[in-house]
């Protein structure tokens, strides 16, 4: 790999603009020739040629095949050199003669296209053609590489790293010099914002101040590094990335619990795990070997997406569109990549092909998930987690029951040898009475509670029959035919049997479809309770299979056999299940004989009693029904419907032996002939005579209740894991759905770097492959963001796009220095951070002189400090923190404070469980702002008002806008009220006996420093002429006091308190209290 | 030049080209035929085939299944995918022709139907996405996936504010209706800067969100309060040279006004009697659609760029009779007042209204079909809407169905030929109108769309 450096390039640039070598003009148009002067002596390619042929050019002469135009890539220096470009020969090269066109159908760009090149960028063009057109890479695909710092750019300029050495020597060609050192209290505010997002205390700044060394500096940084404020803010950056909510984000928009993960963030943070784990972690955890439940757990990282739940959707169209989302969330985030394009054609500015962006997307299509989903909850993949305690208890319960099993196995082949049950005959065995049985004899008609016509079943309690249906001959006595969408059977008194009881479910049916999923029994549910429930159904193959679903398509066992049922023809299907929670204790049986089985999925490990379809709540009354289409709960638009006859139904609260099967079927027809074979009474035997085999059932039994009950409670989050064998990926023709294209598997963009043979092609690879020694990108990425972080503008100030549509680098030679340093500290984020913070660039005065402001608007050449607005979040924390409202809880469910009423109300009812915001109430409403519900449909408007994303998408740059609204929020919401209240409250408790020492107290507080004499004056002032208002109007004393749920102390009921509260709250719409200086 | 700018110009070329003025042209890109909009999203898709686009063969056909050559093997959503069954529902309801246009209307629309001759109707809509969330965000964002930014916001950026009081893209929800949900990002800035996310005015207490003043506090202590931040600022502003400070100043006084114009605007207790007449008498209930109507033509009058109502309910899968009848109670009077009203003070012929919903309905039952109760499920293919004023041919008919209203006969409107149409009227030309983000240049339509001339007036 060549390892030019772009770096060293750009230095001899500056040298040579400095020595003011000027090229001299060819061939130009007059227009042109004016602007030669202020053209670079030395044209550089992918410093001003690239950015316009890619902005300009590129979408018809660009990597996108099936856009190009006159077959000619100015992207490819093979292909523009053959006659677009001929080096140092402008009136041969047609590119140039087109550009400087005038006529309409010559000119390029086309006056069609809307884009025009303005006579600088002509120019530009014309002297790089004339200086020979050299071509280069795009800078951000040639790996970094370290480069040692320049010279002192000038000795009395502070310096404490090569950050500054770097700075520096762009500073003095611009004529620019270094600020001040920041004051001691403004240093420690704003390193406490960047490190915790929360203001420093009085005695941390008080202690800081009293100690100028740098050791107390760098000492305030590793403190500060090693708290959970730290992580919390480090996590809260993260975030916005990793596009995390606490809601699905479509249609009905519920509820979803990842918190776990976000909390896993946290942990990360805290243990200062290094970058490179950290993102291998959360790409392929669940794929190291020997997994930690930490590792799997930070692979919800790709579960964060949204989810579409709208029942009506293409499941695979969406599920799709999670592939997509991953794979764009990957090339945003940690490759500075905007890929998405290359979803439907190929890259028109960057190098990645279509087929490119489907290989990538191979990656994270193997993923077992749904397209649609319920409203509301996690769908699979997910991970139990379990409190330690529950932990040991289960693996305790766990051990137990196996050893009960296979004590029942020892027991069995004892018994075996014994050989007692072989004298057993069928006289002996008793047919099993069924503790339901429904005859489907009759349908009567009758009304309901309500005045509706309704048919009952048999006469038989709440039993009912809906839609159409026919009596028929049944098998025995009359059967019910049914054949439509609205057509069924409901069975009504059964108590529905849990995943740790043994059942039994027999019926006659006499199917007439075939090629469909056809319902056969059970209580099964919809989308919105997560399908809970039993289904025995027939599949495309009319083969007899059974699903005991806790939550598709993560927690459930589905089994069919190999046995095709006939159509046209009574057949008695049943199966036996003996609560052991998987699918070895499922039987099917046909005619009474037992069928072979297949698993299909064999994980079931919670509850199956179905629920209400919308809130989860258990649902005992439902019935189980007969030939009910159940919505996706097979394919996208086959609902199960059956066509064809059922026939006296038989359930049991029992695992019936295979004997026991045939008992039941000899009584209901007793012209055929049964064979009792010696394993059916072996299992007669075990299960009625056997008293030790009957114990160790009841232990069973009961310890499996157990399990259920602590595995039940035990909380999960969203994960991601492979499924096998492999999904397919294809290239979706024009980013559709359904159109397949070619087959392709996982590979990387081959410009930016390609996948090394010898990697694992999983995500795994793909982890290992961002963290190659040659990427060129990965670290670039990182220390890039967390520079952003700090100093509010990356190097690249598009983060997201280090592509050719891209800004390029302010700072080159530094990103790249860092960019390596940051590998070669083994990707160790504190001591990246701690980097650049100790540099005297960032502990410069942000205080700016209009001259400096005039040449340098942006800081993009750091001739300053950082300061920009802060945060939404940190905002409000501020001031829960200064009036001493914040709660210091880490981590844990997501929480809901004062929130403007009905929000939610107005947009939205189809959850089951956010239709209505409701407030928390005590600690929960002064939580970390980072903690709030984010609904993403309706997220709470005071944060969005302050730019904070709605979290739907991957962001890596959040805006810093102001508006009056913003106003209105720091001024009104009840939030900020009270917590200027509970302040004013502070001011007189700790303030000191004088009103002037309370007033400057609560400066302080806000602003971290003491007022200035005028700022006191105007303190007063105010304060005064509140006193004078609020002394004669008690009620609007009383009305101000009572904002927020935080009790007041009845003493400070007063006027006094209202005025200082006027005054806190003006402190906080200062400027100090929201930017970061 | 300063050295240092120069310095910078030629070293960062990325950096100016990244400049996000519309190709530096100047907006509009020539003279509007409105200079407002009026956006009356009716949420859940209403049905066509009962309230504009009249079918009597539907009628005659009732109960007989949906023709296969009809269909043509068109995707169905996964809620009647799976039905057996496609019985054919006529309309239950009389359809007369009105006005010198001879508009046929439903009987649920007698307020409409006396102002056809004021309406553009467009019966030959289509859409790609068959299902709300999808087609709601395409028809609103022209994108189905989130992350694009709305209409209002395109316009808000592109044309700026009339009134340096109110913002230029404001939203009304009708208050306490339930149905398909809504979004915050059908009125979401996307890529753009979040001041063009439009602006909820609600009813009640504080008609925008924290707008007034926390109790015990009046404007007279605001006033004095501000005054004193100000004095605050200022000192700020001379020692650190922020311009931002500056414009926060003017920010706080800008909310300081709006806490006035605001209540002012949204109280409508001034409005005469007559005026409530015309809108209906739900018009003095805060929060309904009515009332929602008569603040649109209020904040219209102050020069309010873009004003999207949005009332759900339409999503009549079940028992449509029963359910459109309520719906059209509540919105068909003050739809029309509406246009009546703009017309009277001589503000409809630069204001566009519109009327309409994400998609179209099926002309077969969803669930079984009986004389008195049918359900229609989603129907991307054609769906009618309206507009008025703004530049749009009044009394025209544009577009055709077949006799089912299943497939579009003539002069499809695709969602993004709406979309370049209703720019089109504001003097923009959509191709021209862009935004650069991540690289790559988005527009409302995004690559495709057209103007449909033969409904410019």
């Amino acid at each position: 790999m060549t390892k030019t450096t772009v770096n060293g390039l750009m230095d001899v640039l500056y040298v040579m603009i400095l020595l003011g070598i000027m090229g001299c003009g060819h061939d130009l148009p007059v227009e042109l020739q004016a602007l030669e002067a202020k053209l670079p002596p030395k044209v550089d390619y992918n410093f001003h040629i690239r950015p316009i042929l890619a902005d300009r050019c590129y979408s018809c002469h660009g990597p996108d095949a099936n856009k190009r135009e006159a077959d000619l890539r100015l992207d490819l220096e093979s292909s523009a050199k053959r006659t677009a470009v001929l080096p140092k020969n402008l009136k041969q090269s047609e590119a140039w003669q087109r550009i400087i066109a005038k006529a309409p159908d010559r000119m390029m760009p086309p006056p069609t296209s809307g884009l025009v090149l303005s006579d600088y960028e002509k120019a530009l063009i014309g002297r790089w053609i004339a200086q020979g057109a050299e071509w280069r890479r795009h800078w951000a695909f040639i790996p970094p590489t370290t480069s040692q710092p320049p010279e002192r750019a000038d000795a009395s300029w502070p310096r404490n790293n090569p950050i500054d050495d770097f700075v520096h020597a762009k500073l003095k060609p611009h004529g620019l010099a270094p600020a001040h050192k920041a004051s001691r209290e403004r240093l420690i505010r704003r390193l406490s914002f960047d490190l915790r997002g929360l203001p420093p205390t009085l005695d941390e700044v008080d202690s800081f101040v009293h100690d100028p060394s740098d050791q107390a500096y760098e000492d305030l940084i590793d403190q500060m590094m090693h708290s959970d404020a730290y992580a919390e803010r480090m996590t809260l950056e993260w975030l916005d990335v990793a596009r995390y909510a606490d809601s699905h984000g479509l249609h009905a928009d519920g509820m979803r619990e990842q918190w776990p993960w976000r909390d896993w963030v946290i942990r990360a943070f805290q243990d200062n795990l290094n970058y490179r784990d950290f993102i291998t972690w959360q790409l392929a955890g669940d794929m190291l070997p020997e997994a930690t439940r930490d590792q799997k757990l930070a692979t919800g990282f790709h579960r964060n997406h949204t989810f579409n739940t709208e029942l009506g959707i293409v499941s695979e169209e969406f599920r799709l569109q999670y592939v997509a989302d991953r794979t764009n969330t990957t090339a945003t985030a940690l490759m500075g990549m905007t890929i998405e394009c290359a979803a439907c054609h190929d890259h028109k500015f960057d190098p990645i092909s279509q087929k490119e962006f489907y290989e990538m997307s191979a990656f994270f299509n193997n993923i077992p998930e749904l397209g649609m989903t319920g409203n509301d909850k996690n769908f699979g993949p997910m991970l139990l987690l379990p409190d330690p305690t529950t932990e040991d208890d289960l693996t305790t319960l766990s051990r137990k029951i196996e050893s009960l099993e296979k004590g029942q196995r020892l027991r069995r082949e004892k018994v075996r040898g014994i050989k007692d049950y072989l004298a057993l005959n069928s006289t002996q065995m008793h047919p099993p009475q069924p503790d339901y049985l429904f005859p489907l004899d009759d349908v009567s008609t009758a009304v309901d509670s309500r005045g509706r016509k309704m048919l009952v079943l048999d006469q038989n309690r709440k039993s009912t029959v809906y839609g159409e249906y026919e009596i028929v001959e049944g098998k025995v006595g009359n059967g019910i035919r049914i054949d439509h969408d609205f057509d069924g059977i409901r069975l009504a008194g059964v108590r529905h049997f849990d995943v740790q009881e043994p059942f039994t479910a027999a019926c006659w049916i006499n199917t007439e479809e075939e090629g469909k999923f056809q319902s056969v029994i059970g209580n099964i549910g919809e989308k919105n309770s997560g399908w809970r429930g039993w289904m025995m159904y027939l599949d495309t193959l009319n083969r007899p299979s059974l699903r005991m679903v806790h939550n598709l398509s993560h927690n459930l066992i589905d089994v069919y056999s190999d046995t095709t049922v006939p159509t046209e023809k009574w057949m008695h299907l049943a199966f036996t299940y003996d609560g052991s929670a998987s699918a070895e204790g499922i039987t099917l049986y046909l005619n009474g004989n037992e069928l072979s089985k297949t698993v299909r999925r064999d994980r079931l490990y919670k509850t199956i009693i179905p629920t209400k379809n919308r809130n989860y709540i258990v649902h005992r009354e439902k019935p189980v029904s007969l030939g009910a289409g159940i919505k996706y709960l097979y394919e996208d638009t086959d609902d199960g419907i059956f066509v064809g006859a059922f026939d006296h139904i038989q359930l049991f609260h029992d695992c019936l032996t295979s004997g026991e099967m045939v008992q039941l079927l000899k009584k209901q027809i007793p012209n055929e002939d049964f064979e009792l074979s010696n394993e059916m009474k072996l299992a007669y035997h075990l299960k009625y005579l056997d008293p030790q085999y009957g114990v160790q059932q009841d232990s069973l039994l009961a310890l499996r209740t157990q399990r259920a009950r602590l595995l039940n409670e035990v909380q999960e989050a969203m994960v991601m894991e492979e499924m096998s064998p492999p999904r397919p990926t294809h290239v979706l023709e024009r980013g559709q759905y359904d159109a397949l294209g070619e087959r392709v598997y996982p590979a990387t963009p081959k410009d930016i770097l390609p996948f090394p043979d010898d990697y694992p092609p999983n995500r795994l690879g793909l982890a290992q492959w961002l963290f190659h020694d040659d990427h060129p990108l990965t670290a670039r990425v990182a220390v890039n963001r967390y520079w952003q972080m700090l100093f509010g503008r990356g190097l690249v100030d598009t983060p997201h796009d280090f592509g050719s549509q891209g800004s390029l680098p302010s700072h080159p030679a530094l990103l790249d220095w860092l960019a390596c340093e940051f590998e070669a500290m083994n990707w160790d984020l504190r001591k990246l951070l701690k980097l650049m913070l100790m540099s005297a660039t960032y502990r410069q005065e942000s205080v700016v002189s209009p001259d400096v402001y005039e040449k340098d608007p942006e800081n993009i050449f750091l001739a300053r400090g950082p300061s920009h607005r802060l945060p939404g979040e940190m905002i409000r924390d501020h001031a829960l923190a200064v009036s001493g409202l914040l709660s210091k809880k880490v981590g844990g469910p997501s929480v809901k404070p004062y929130q403007p009423h009905g929000l939610w109300e107005e947009k939205n009812e189809f959850s089951g469980f956010l239709n209505s915001y409701e407030t928390d109430s005590g600690a929960d409403l002064y939580r970390r702002s980072m903690y709030t519900f984010i609904r993403r449909t309706s997220p709470h408007p005071a944060m969005t008002t302050f730019d904070v994303p709605s979290r739907s998408i991957c962001v890596v740059k959040r805006e810093n806008t102001s508006s009056p609204l913003q106003s209105l929020v720091l001024l009104n919401d009840p939030q900020f009220v009270e917590a200027a209240r509970v302040l004013a409250e502070r001011m007189q408790e700790e303030g000191g006996e004088t009103l002037s020492a309370q007033l400057h107290h609560g400066f302080r507080l806000v602003c971290g420093r003491a007022p200035r004499q005028e700022e006191s004056q105007l303190l007063m002032q105010l304060f005064v002429e509140a006193t004078q208002k609020f002394e004669h109007t008690e009620y609007a004393t009383k009305e101000l006091l009572a904002v927020g749920e935080h009790p007041i102390d009845v003493k400070r009921l007063e006027p006094k308190t209202a005025a200082l509260a006027m005054v806190a709250n003006t402190l906080f719409n200062f400027d100090e209290a929201y930017m970061k200086r | 030049m300063g050295f240092g700018a120069m310095g910078l110009a030629s070293l960062l070329p990325g950096e100016l080209m990244a400049a996000n003025d519309p190709r530096g042209q100047a907006l509009p890109h020539f003279a509007p035929k409105a200079k407002r909009v009026i956006y009356l999203f009716q949420s859940g898709a209403p049905s066509q085939m009962d309230l504009f686009d009249h079918k009597p063969l539907l009628r005659q056909m009732h109960g007989e299944e949906l023709p296969d050559s009809v269909r043509g093997g068109q995707r169905l959503t996964g809620m009647t995918a799976g039905q057996t069954s496609f019985p054919l529902a006529g309309s239950m309801f009389d359809f007369k022709q009105y006005g010198a246009s001879g508009h046929w209307m439903s009987e649920l629309l007698p307020h409409q139907a006396k102002i056809v001759d004021e309406l553009c109707f467009v019966h030959s809509m289509y859409t790609e996405a068959i299902n709300h969330d999808p087609a709601a965000t395409f028809i609103q964002t022209g994108s189905q996936f989130p992350g694009r930014p709305a209409i209002g916001s395109w316009i808000d950026y592109g044309l700026g504010s009339e009134n340096e009081n109110l913002p230029a893209f404001i939203v009304l929800l009708t208050k306490g209706k339930g149905g398909q949900p809504l979004y915050s990002r059908l009125w979401g800035n996307g890529f753009l800067p979040s001041k063009h996310q439009g602006v909820q005015f609600r009813s009640g207490k504080d008609p925008v969100l924290y707008l007034s003043n926390p109790p015990g506090i009046t404007r007279e202590d605001r006033r004095s309060q501000l005054d004193i931040l100000r004095q605050l600022q200022e000192g700020q502003m001379e020692r650190f040279g922020d311009p931002e400070i500056e414009s926060r100043i003017a920010q706080y006084e800008m909310a300081f006004r709006m806490q006035r114009s605001v209540p002012e605007i949204t109280d409508t207790s001034g409005e005469p009697d007559y005026i409530y007449d015309l809108y209906g008498e739900d018009s003095r209930i805060p929060g309904t659609y009515a009332a929602n109507c008569l603040l649109a033509r209020r904040l219209a009058e102050k020069g309010v760029r873009f004003i999207q109502l949005y009332h759900r309910g339409w999503d009549h899968h079940d028992n449509l009779p029963h359910n459109i009848r309520r719906q059209c109670k509540e919105t068909d009077q003050a739809s029309a007042a509406l246009v009546m009203d703009l017309k009277q003070r001589g503000m409809l012929k630069d204001t566009l209204v519109i009327w309409g919903g994400e998609f179209g309905r099926t002309n077969y039952s969803q669930g079984a079909l009986s004389a008195d109760r049918y359900g229609r499920d989603h129907h991307p293919k054609c769906f009618s809407l309206w507009m008025a004023g703004g530049g749009v041919k009044p009394g025209l008919r544009y577009g055709g169905t077949d006799d089912f209203s299943y497939n579009i006969t003539s002069s499809p409107v695709h969602v993004h030929d709406f979309q370049a149409t209703l720019m089109h009227l504001l003097g923009i030309d959509h191709e021209q109108f862009t935004f650069k983000f991540q690289g790559r240049r988005y527009r409302l339509t995004d690559v495709h769309g057209h103007v449909v001339k033969e409904l410019l007036a």
